[in-house]
Protein backbone atom coordinates (compact mmCIF):
# COMPACT_ATOMS: atom_id res chain seq x y z
CA UNK A 1 0.00 0.00 0.00
CA UNK A 2 1.49 3.36 -1.02
CA UNK A 3 0.74 5.69 1.86
CA UNK A 4 2.21 8.69 0.04
CA UNK A 5 -0.21 8.28 -2.88
CA UNK A 6 -3.11 8.06 -0.40
CA UNK A 7 -1.85 11.18 1.35
CA UNK A 8 -1.70 13.10 -1.94
CA UNK A 9 -5.14 11.83 -2.88
CA UNK A 10 -6.50 13.05 0.46
CA UNK A 11 -4.88 16.45 -0.06
CA UNK A 12 -6.39 16.60 -3.56
CA UNK A 13 -9.83 15.75 -2.18
CA UNK A 14 -9.48 18.49 0.44
CA UNK A 15 -8.56 21.05 -2.25
CA UNK A 16 -11.48 19.90 -4.41
CA UNK A 17 -13.84 20.27 -1.44
CA UNK A 18 -12.67 23.87 -1.01
CA UNK A 19 -13.34 24.91 -4.63
CA UNK A 20 -16.96 25.85 -3.93
CA UNK A 21 -15.97 27.83 -0.81
CA UNK A 22 -13.34 29.91 -2.61
CA UNK A 23 -14.00 33.34 -4.17
CA UNK A 24 -14.73 33.10 -7.89
CA UNK A 25 -11.58 35.00 -8.89
CA UNK A 26 -9.36 32.62 -6.89
CA UNK A 27 -11.21 29.38 -7.59
CA UNK A 28 -8.47 28.32 -9.99
CA UNK A 29 -6.09 27.93 -7.01
CA UNK A 30 -7.82 24.96 -5.30
CA UNK A 31 -8.77 23.56 -8.72
CA UNK A 32 -5.14 23.58 -9.91
CA UNK A 33 -3.95 22.19 -6.57
CA UNK A 34 -6.51 19.37 -6.70
CA UNK A 35 -5.30 18.41 -10.19
CA UNK A 36 -1.62 18.61 -9.12
CA UNK A 37 -2.27 16.40 -6.09
CA UNK A 38 -4.10 13.79 -8.18
CA UNK A 39 -1.16 13.75 -10.64
CA UNK A 40 1.30 13.46 -7.74
CA UNK A 41 -0.76 10.62 -6.25
CA UNK A 42 -0.71 8.77 -9.56
CA UNK A 43 3.03 9.34 -10.05
CA UNK A 44 3.71 8.26 -6.48
CA UNK A 45 1.65 5.08 -6.91
CA UNK A 46 3.43 4.19 -10.17
CA UNK A 47 6.80 4.84 -8.50
CA UNK A 48 5.82 2.61 -5.56
CA UNK A 49 4.55 -0.14 -7.85
CA UNK A 50 7.69 -0.17 -9.99
CA UNK A 51 9.98 -0.29 -6.95
CA UNK A 52 7.98 -3.16 -5.40
CA UNK A 53 8.10 -5.45 -8.42
CA UNK B 1 -8.36 60.18 26.92
CA UNK B 2 -9.39 58.53 23.63
CA UNK B 3 -6.03 59.47 22.11
CA UNK B 4 -4.22 57.90 25.05
CA UNK B 5 -6.18 54.66 24.56
CA UNK B 6 -5.44 54.80 20.81
CA UNK B 7 -1.69 55.15 21.36
CA UNK B 8 -1.71 52.39 23.99
CA UNK B 9 -3.46 49.94 21.63
CA UNK B 10 -1.09 50.90 18.78
CA UNK B 11 1.81 50.11 21.13
CA UNK B 12 0.25 46.71 21.96
CA UNK B 13 -0.21 46.00 18.22
CA UNK B 14 3.45 46.82 17.57
CA UNK B 15 4.48 44.65 20.53
CA UNK B 16 2.44 41.82 18.99
CA UNK B 17 4.35 42.40 15.72
CA UNK B 18 7.66 42.35 17.61
CA UNK B 19 6.83 38.98 19.19
CA UNK B 20 5.86 37.67 15.75
CA UNK B 21 9.36 38.47 14.45
CA UNK B 22 10.91 37.07 17.64
CA UNK B 23 8.94 33.83 17.35
CA UNK B 24 9.11 33.29 13.58
CA UNK B 25 12.74 34.20 12.93
CA UNK B 26 13.75 30.56 13.31
CA UNK B 27 11.59 29.61 10.33
CA UNK B 28 13.68 31.64 7.93
CA UNK B 29 17.13 31.07 9.39
CA UNK B 30 16.68 27.37 10.22
CA UNK B 31 18.40 25.89 7.21
CA UNK B 32 21.15 28.50 6.75
CA UNK B 33 22.19 28.01 10.37
CA UNK B 34 21.87 24.21 10.32
CA UNK B 35 24.08 23.96 7.23
CA UNK B 36 26.52 26.59 8.59
CA UNK B 37 26.16 28.90 5.62
CA UNK B 38 25.83 31.76 8.13
CA UNK B 39 26.38 32.05 11.86
CA UNK B 40 23.13 32.41 13.86
CA UNK B 41 23.83 36.11 14.46
CA UNK B 42 24.50 36.89 10.79
CA UNK B 43 21.49 34.79 9.78
CA UNK B 44 19.07 36.80 11.91
CA UNK B 45 20.51 40.06 10.57
CA UNK B 46 19.97 38.67 7.07
CA UNK B 47 16.34 37.74 7.90
CA UNK B 48 15.65 41.05 9.67
CA UNK B 49 16.91 43.11 6.72
CA UNK B 50 14.59 41.26 4.35
CA UNK B 51 11.71 41.53 6.87
CA UNK B 52 12.22 45.28 6.83
CA UNK B 53 12.66 45.92 3.10
CA UNK B 54 9.50 43.91 2.30
CA UNK B 55 7.56 47.20 2.33
CA UNK B 56 9.40 48.19 -0.85
CA UNK B 57 8.14 45.06 -2.63
CA UNK B 58 4.55 44.48 -1.50
CA UNK B 59 1.53 46.73 -1.65
CA UNK B 60 -0.68 46.88 1.44
CA UNK B 61 -3.50 44.57 0.28
CA UNK B 62 -3.17 42.28 3.32
CA UNK B 63 -3.41 45.28 5.67
CA UNK B 64 -6.57 46.43 3.89
CA UNK B 65 -8.11 42.96 4.27
CA UNK B 66 -7.42 42.96 8.02
CA UNK B 67 -8.69 46.53 8.49
CA UNK B 68 -11.73 46.39 6.21
CA UNK B 69 -12.41 42.79 5.21
CA UNK B 70 -12.92 40.88 8.48
CA UNK B 71 -15.26 43.01 10.57
CA UNK B 72 -17.78 45.67 9.48
CA UNK B 73 -16.10 49.06 9.85
CA UNK B 74 -18.91 50.69 11.81
CA UNK B 75 -18.42 48.09 14.56
CA UNK B 76 -14.72 48.80 15.00
CA UNK B 77 -13.70 50.77 18.05
CA UNK B 78 -10.61 51.02 20.22
CA UNK B 79 -12.30 48.66 22.71
CA UNK B 80 -13.11 46.03 20.05
CA UNK B 81 -9.58 46.07 18.66
CA UNK B 82 -8.04 46.03 22.15
CA UNK B 83 -10.19 43.02 23.13
CA UNK B 84 -9.27 41.35 19.82
CA UNK B 85 -5.56 41.82 20.51
CA UNK B 86 -5.99 40.48 24.04
CA UNK B 87 -7.79 37.44 22.61
CA UNK B 88 -4.96 36.80 20.14
CA UNK B 89 -2.21 37.29 22.72
CA UNK B 90 -3.88 35.09 25.38
CA UNK B 91 -4.61 32.38 22.78
CA UNK B 92 -0.96 32.48 21.63
CA UNK B 93 0.23 32.10 25.23
CA UNK B 94 -2.16 29.21 25.94
CA UNK B 95 -1.17 27.34 22.78
CA UNK B 96 2.51 28.03 23.47
CA UNK B 97 2.11 26.31 26.85
CA UNK B 98 0.15 23.44 25.25
CA UNK B 99 2.74 23.06 22.47
CA UNK B 100 0.18 23.72 19.73
CA UNK B 101 1.80 25.49 16.74
CA UNK B 102 -0.98 28.02 16.37
CA UNK B 103 -0.78 30.94 14.00
CA UNK B 104 -0.58 34.51 15.35
CA UNK B 105 -2.33 35.64 12.19
CA UNK B 106 -5.31 33.33 12.63
CA UNK B 107 -5.42 34.29 16.31
CA UNK B 108 -5.56 37.96 15.35
CA UNK B 109 -8.42 37.38 12.91
CA UNK B 110 -10.25 35.22 15.47
CA UNK B 111 -9.73 37.86 18.14
CA UNK B 112 -11.18 40.64 16.00
CA UNK B 113 -14.16 38.49 15.02
CA UNK B 114 -14.85 37.46 18.63
CA UNK B 115 -14.70 41.01 19.99
CA UNK B 116 -16.88 42.35 17.16
CA UNK B 117 -19.48 39.59 17.64
CA UNK B 118 -19.54 40.32 21.38
CA UNK B 119 -20.30 43.96 20.59
CA UNK B 120 -22.81 43.68 17.73
CA UNK B 121 -23.64 40.05 17.04
CA UNK B 122 -22.80 37.95 14.00
CA UNK B 123 -23.91 40.69 11.59
CA UNK B 124 -20.61 42.41 12.47
CA UNK B 125 -18.62 39.80 10.57
CA UNK B 126 -17.75 40.29 6.88
CA UNK B 127 -18.47 36.68 5.96
CA UNK B 128 -16.90 36.85 2.46
CA UNK B 129 -13.61 38.15 3.91
CA UNK B 130 -13.60 35.62 6.72
CA UNK B 131 -14.34 32.71 4.39
CA UNK B 132 -11.46 33.76 2.08
CA UNK B 133 -9.10 33.73 5.07
CA UNK B 134 -10.51 30.41 6.34
CA UNK B 135 -10.09 28.71 2.94
CA UNK B 136 -6.46 29.83 2.69
CA UNK B 137 -5.70 28.59 6.21
CA UNK B 138 -5.81 25.18 4.51
CA UNK B 139 -4.75 26.10 0.98
CA UNK B 140 -1.56 28.03 1.86
CA UNK B 141 0.25 25.07 3.52
CA UNK B 142 -1.06 22.69 0.84
CA UNK B 143 0.29 25.04 -1.85
CA UNK B 144 3.66 25.20 -0.07
CA UNK B 145 3.68 21.40 0.19
CA UNK B 146 2.90 20.76 -3.49
CA UNK B 147 5.27 23.44 -4.81
CA UNK B 148 8.12 22.27 -2.52
CA UNK B 149 7.60 18.66 -3.62
CA UNK B 150 7.75 19.68 -7.31
CA UNK B 151 10.82 21.91 -6.70
CA UNK B 152 12.51 19.00 -4.94
CA UNK B 153 11.79 16.61 -7.83
CA UNK B 154 13.31 19.15 -10.24
CA UNK B 155 16.32 19.70 -7.96
CA UNK B 156 16.97 15.95 -7.69
CA UNK B 157 16.73 15.52 -11.45
CA UNK B 158 19.18 18.40 -11.90
CA UNK B 159 21.51 17.02 -9.21
CA UNK B 160 21.54 13.57 -10.83
CA UNK B 161 23.42 15.07 -13.80
CA UNK B 162 26.19 16.40 -11.56
CA UNK B 163 29.21 14.26 -10.74
CA UNK B 164 30.95 16.76 -8.48
CA UNK B 165 28.84 16.47 -5.30
CA UNK B 166 30.98 18.94 -3.30
CA UNK B 167 30.55 21.62 -5.93
CA UNK B 168 26.81 20.94 -6.06
CA UNK B 169 26.48 21.28 -2.28
CA UNK B 170 28.46 24.52 -2.33
CA UNK B 171 26.05 25.83 -4.97
CA UNK B 172 23.00 24.95 -2.89
CA UNK B 173 24.53 26.44 0.24
CA UNK B 174 24.89 29.74 -1.64
CA UNK B 175 21.38 29.46 -3.04
CA UNK B 176 20.09 29.11 0.52
CA UNK B 177 21.06 32.74 1.10
CA UNK B 178 18.70 33.76 -1.70
CA UNK B 179 15.88 31.39 -0.67
CA UNK B 180 16.09 32.37 3.03
CA UNK B 181 16.07 36.04 1.98
CA UNK B 182 13.04 35.47 -0.24
CA UNK B 183 11.19 33.68 2.56
CA UNK B 184 12.00 36.50 5.01
CA UNK B 185 10.73 38.98 2.42
CA UNK B 186 7.45 37.04 2.17
CA UNK B 187 7.25 36.74 5.95
CA UNK B 188 7.75 40.50 6.42
CA UNK B 189 5.31 41.24 3.59
CA UNK B 190 2.46 39.15 5.01
CA UNK B 191 2.94 39.31 8.78
CA UNK B 192 3.90 42.99 9.22
CA UNK B 193 0.83 43.92 7.21
CA UNK B 194 -1.46 42.30 9.78
CA UNK B 195 -0.24 44.82 12.34
CA UNK B 196 -0.60 47.60 9.77
CA UNK B 197 -4.19 46.44 9.27
CA UNK B 198 -4.90 46.60 13.00
CA UNK B 199 -3.41 50.10 13.27
CA UNK B 200 -5.29 51.24 10.15
CA UNK B 201 -8.53 49.91 11.67
CA UNK B 202 -7.78 51.86 14.86
CA UNK B 203 -7.11 55.06 12.91
CA UNK B 204 -10.35 54.63 10.94
CA UNK B 205 -12.34 53.84 14.11
CA UNK B 206 -11.08 57.02 15.78
CA UNK B 207 -11.59 59.15 12.62
CA UNK B 208 -7.87 59.89 12.31
CA UNK B 209 -7.97 58.77 8.66
CA UNK B 210 -10.78 58.37 6.13
CA UNK B 211 -12.35 54.88 5.83
CA UNK B 212 -11.13 54.49 2.24
CA UNK B 213 -7.60 55.71 2.90
CA UNK B 214 -4.39 53.74 2.34
CA UNK B 215 -2.05 52.71 5.14
CA UNK B 216 -0.05 55.81 6.22
CA UNK B 217 3.71 55.53 5.62
CA UNK B 218 4.55 55.87 9.34
CA UNK B 219 2.37 52.82 10.02
CA UNK B 220 4.10 50.83 7.27
CA UNK B 221 7.56 51.74 8.54
CA UNK B 222 6.77 51.16 12.21
CA UNK B 223 5.23 47.71 11.53
CA UNK B 224 8.24 46.60 9.48
CA UNK B 225 10.63 48.03 12.06
CA UNK B 226 8.85 46.14 14.87
CA UNK B 227 8.93 42.78 13.10
CA UNK B 228 12.57 43.26 12.04
CA UNK B 229 13.60 44.20 15.59
CA UNK B 230 11.75 41.14 16.90
CA UNK B 231 13.63 38.95 14.45
CA UNK B 232 16.94 40.56 15.47
CA UNK B 233 16.40 40.17 19.19
CA UNK B 234 14.80 36.75 19.29
CA UNK B 235 16.00 34.72 16.38
CA UNK B 236 19.51 33.90 17.43
CA UNK B 237 18.30 32.28 20.63
CA UNK B 238 15.78 30.06 18.86
CA UNK B 239 18.21 27.87 17.01
CA UNK B 240 16.52 24.52 17.49
CA UNK B 241 14.90 24.70 14.15
CA UNK B 242 11.55 24.00 12.60
CA UNK B 243 13.43 22.17 9.88
CA UNK B 244 14.94 19.55 12.16
CA UNK B 245 11.72 19.22 14.17
CA UNK B 246 9.72 18.08 11.15
CA UNK B 247 12.27 16.39 8.94
CA UNK B 248 16.03 16.55 8.53
CA UNK B 249 16.85 19.06 5.79
CA UNK B 250 19.87 19.16 3.49
CA UNK B 251 20.85 22.36 1.60
CA UNK B 252 18.91 21.30 -1.52
CA UNK B 253 15.81 20.60 0.60
CA UNK B 254 16.20 23.92 2.41
CA UNK B 255 16.35 25.81 -0.88
CA UNK B 256 13.27 23.98 -2.20
CA UNK B 257 11.21 24.46 0.99
CA UNK B 258 12.08 28.14 1.42
CA UNK B 259 11.57 28.95 -2.27
CA UNK B 260 8.19 27.19 -2.29
CA UNK B 261 7.06 28.95 0.89
CA UNK B 262 8.32 32.30 -0.46
CA UNK B 263 6.44 31.81 -3.75
CA UNK B 264 3.26 30.97 -1.82
CA UNK B 265 3.63 34.02 0.44
CA UNK B 266 4.31 36.32 -2.53
CA UNK B 267 1.13 35.04 -4.19
CA UNK B 268 -1.19 35.39 -1.18
CA UNK B 269 0.25 38.80 -0.25
CA UNK B 270 -0.36 40.07 -3.79
CA UNK B 271 -3.99 38.94 -3.41
CA UNK B 272 -4.39 40.51 0.05
CA UNK B 273 -4.84 37.22 1.88
CA UNK B 274 -3.44 36.98 5.42
CA UNK B 275 -2.01 33.49 6.00
CA UNK B 276 0.12 31.76 8.57
CA UNK B 277 3.75 32.02 7.44
CA UNK B 278 4.69 29.27 9.91
CA UNK B 279 2.10 26.84 8.55
CA UNK B 280 3.17 27.67 4.99
CA UNK B 281 6.83 26.81 5.62
CA UNK B 282 5.70 23.74 7.62
CA UNK B 283 3.74 22.54 4.58
CA UNK B 284 6.76 23.16 2.35
CA UNK B 285 9.08 21.22 4.70
CA UNK B 286 6.60 18.31 4.75
CA UNK B 287 6.64 18.44 0.92
CA UNK B 288 10.44 18.15 0.87
CA UNK B 289 10.41 15.46 3.57
CA UNK B 290 7.90 13.33 1.69
CA UNK B 291 10.00 13.20 -1.48
CA UNK B 292 11.55 9.87 -0.46
CA UNK B 293 9.03 8.37 1.93
CA UNK B 294 6.33 9.62 4.26
CA UNK B 295 8.08 8.14 7.28
CA UNK B 296 10.78 10.84 6.88
CA UNK B 297 8.15 13.31 8.12
CA UNK B 298 7.48 13.61 11.82
CA UNK B 299 3.73 13.55 11.52
CA UNK B 300 3.15 14.50 15.15
CA UNK B 301 4.20 18.09 14.42
CA UNK B 302 2.26 18.22 11.13
CA UNK B 303 -0.82 16.76 12.89
CA UNK B 304 -0.67 19.42 15.60
CA UNK B 305 -0.69 22.05 12.83
CA UNK B 306 -4.02 20.61 11.65
CA UNK B 307 -5.45 20.94 15.17
CA UNK B 308 -4.18 24.51 15.21
CA UNK B 309 -6.06 25.16 11.93
CA UNK B 310 -9.30 23.99 13.49
CA UNK B 311 -9.04 25.55 16.94
CA UNK B 312 -7.29 28.91 16.55
CA UNK B 313 -9.97 31.22 15.09
CA UNK B 314 -12.81 29.96 17.36
CA UNK B 315 -10.48 29.77 20.39
CA UNK B 316 -9.11 33.31 20.01
CA UNK B 317 -12.64 34.54 19.21
CA UNK B 318 -14.01 33.15 22.48
CA UNK B 319 -11.17 34.71 24.52
CA UNK B 320 -11.64 38.06 22.75
CA UNK B 321 -15.42 37.98 23.28
CA UNK B 322 -14.89 37.33 26.99
CA UNK B 323 -12.30 40.14 27.12
CA UNK B 324 -14.76 42.52 25.47
CA UNK B 325 -17.49 41.54 27.90
CA UNK B 326 -15.16 42.09 30.87
CA UNK B 327 -13.87 45.42 29.46
CA UNK B 328 -17.48 46.56 28.99
CA UNK B 329 -17.98 46.42 32.76
CA UNK B 330 -15.35 49.14 33.34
Amino acid sequence: MDRRALFFLGAGALCAALIAETDADLRWVPTTLAVIYVVLALASYLDWRSSNR
Amino acid sequence: MEDLALYAVIAIALAFDFTNGFHDAANSIATVVATRVLTPRLAVIWAAVFNFIAFLVFKTHVASTIAKGVVEQDVLSVGVIFAGLIGAIVWNLVTYVLGLPSSSSHALVGGMVGAAVAKSGFAAVVSSGLSKIAVFIVLAPLTGLAVAFIFMVLVLRFAARFHNVDRLNRGFRRLQLASAGAYSLGHGGNDAQKTMGIILALLIATNKVAPDSDVPLWVVLSAHTAIALGTLSGGWRIVHTLGSRITKLQPAGGVSAESAAAATLFFVSAHGIPVSTTHTITGAIVGVGSIHRLSAVRWGVAGRVVWAWILTIPGAAVVAALSYAVLGRF
